[in-house]
């Protein structure tokens, strides 16, 4: 029962969490209806996803073969992760814009439909994610039980699992009310872009140990750079947290140093070009107007 | 959503009721240790490029719980779970997170380790840590 509990509130937490950033961010807004229901159509979307995963792990169906699936889930995370940077980028132009535009009645539903995908998408892959090996577990357990009081401490365990992941998430969005929204809109985007260079860097992982594991690639990229698991350990529970949630790594080696690195880098020049292009254009409109 | 899990959940029950696994029966060998004191190597014909040690999985309980490797050489894992609930080979210090169901086998590839002692454990089951010792020929 213990162990029941545990897995589904840990998984369930890790989803909730993306999902709660995602909610916070566009609380607020002014077509946040919208967007929520983008959101809640890209969580059943996920329990979808969850299925069929879990149909392709416990072997009923073969439509992904072991190799097909590393490169699935590679696809998945860095699509989610390029969805991020994209989203924030909108959000960056569109954000500050919105109101006015929607009072002079300019507000393009177009483009707005266009940037509801990536948080249909993103939702859809991070209950997706998690839930395809929740589902396996509880059903794998279900499969065990044979009296009835078994049958009913196992579905008490699952559903307090789920109420204590959704109380957690409670204390999250409540904890977002007592800052201000400005603030907190910075510091979501922030966590944002840091779930898109985690996201990112998974994918290159498996990458390495997949695709990549049949070539040599140069020794330091294998090597750890640095070791500082006395400190935190990404075996501990925060330390796993964070790093599925910011990229945290205890001992990374040249290798990961290398793609995060990349990431930044290239999320730093997309937003400094974004935010000049912006500039230009607001000079420009600003000289024809006098 | 609480439906919707019932239903996925019913709906598995009824395309399982016709499948069924295949049992495995091989003792592990990786459990034991050679004289310069390295795990013993798993033979296996499909994996024959890379050094291959075998992790069996059974309910929670690692076989075995500790494995000795040469340092800086790429070596697989096979993973077995022979256990009677579903197992998640995991350890994030090698980068690894594989889901086992009842009777599944699977293997992953661990890139050349640096001297040191890595964790690995199942994920639905984290009470016990296996480790693997990486160590230099001599």
């Amino acid at each position: 029962m213990g162990q029941t509990i545990f897995v589904v509130c840990r998984e369930s937490i890790e989803a909730l969490l993306v999902l709660g950033i995602l909610y916070a961010w566009m609380n607020d807004r002014e077509d946040a209806q919208t967007g929520k229901k983008w959101l809640f159509a890209g969580i059943l979307a996920g329990f979808g996803l969850a299925t069929l995963l879990t149909l392709t792990l416990i072997g009923v169906t073969d439509i992904l073969g072991g190799e097909a699936r590393t490169w699935f889930e590679i696809g998945m995370l860095a699509f989610a992760s390029a969805l991020i940077v994209q989203m924030v980028m909108w959000m960056r132009v569109h954000g500050r814009t919105l109101k006015q535009e929607i009072e002079n009645g300019l507000a393009t539903n177009l483009a707005g439909e266009k940037n509801w995908w990536g948080v249909f998408f993103l939702a859809m892959i991070a209950v997706g994610r998690e839930g395809s090996e929740t589902v396996m577990f509880l059903y794998g357990s279900l499969l065990q039980l044979d009296s009835f009081a078994s049958y009913m401490s196992f579905f008490m365990a699952a559903g307090i699992g789920l109420a204590l992941a959704m109380i957690l998430f409670y204390a999250l969005q409540l904890g977002g009310r007592f800052i201000s929204w400005k603030w907190f809109f910075r510091v979501t985007e922030i966590m944002l872009l840091f779930l898109g260079s985690a996201l990112f860097l998974s994918a290159s992982e498996k990458l390495l140990g997949g695709p990549l594991a049949a070539i040599d690639l140069p020794g330091w990229l294998y090597s750890n750079v640095w070791d500082m698991t006395s400190v935190l350990s990404d075996s501990s529970v925060l330390g796993n947290l964070m790093a599925s949630l910011f990229a945290y790594r205890s001992q990374p080696i040249g290798w990961d140093l290398a793609v995060l690195s990349t990431f930044w880098i290239a999320v730093i020049v997309l937003l400094k070009w974004q935010s000049t292009k912006k500039n230009e254009q607001l000079a420009r409109t600003g000289v024809n107007k006098n | 959503m609480k439906f919707l899990r019932h239903f996925f959940l019913s709906s598995f029950i009824a395309v399982m009721a016709v499948n069924s696994f295949a049992s495995t029966t091989e003792v592990s060998t990786s459990a034991q240790k050679d004289t310069d004191g390295f795990s013993m190597e798993f033979k296996d014909p499909r994996y024959s490029k890379l050094k291959t040690y075998l992790v069996e999985m059974k309910d929670g309980v690692l076989i075995p719980a500790e494995l000795v490797v040469p340092e800086k050489t790429k070596f697989r894992i096979v993973i077995r779970n022979i256990g009677n609930k579903p197992a998640e080979f995991e350890s994030n210090q090698l980068r690894q997170e594989k889901v086992l169901f009842m009777g599944a086998e699977t293997s992953v590839v661990i890139i050349p380790l640096d001297a040191g002692t890595y964790d690995y454990f199942d994920d639905f089951a984290p009470t016990t840590r296996g480790k693997i010792i990486v160590k230099g020929k001599e």
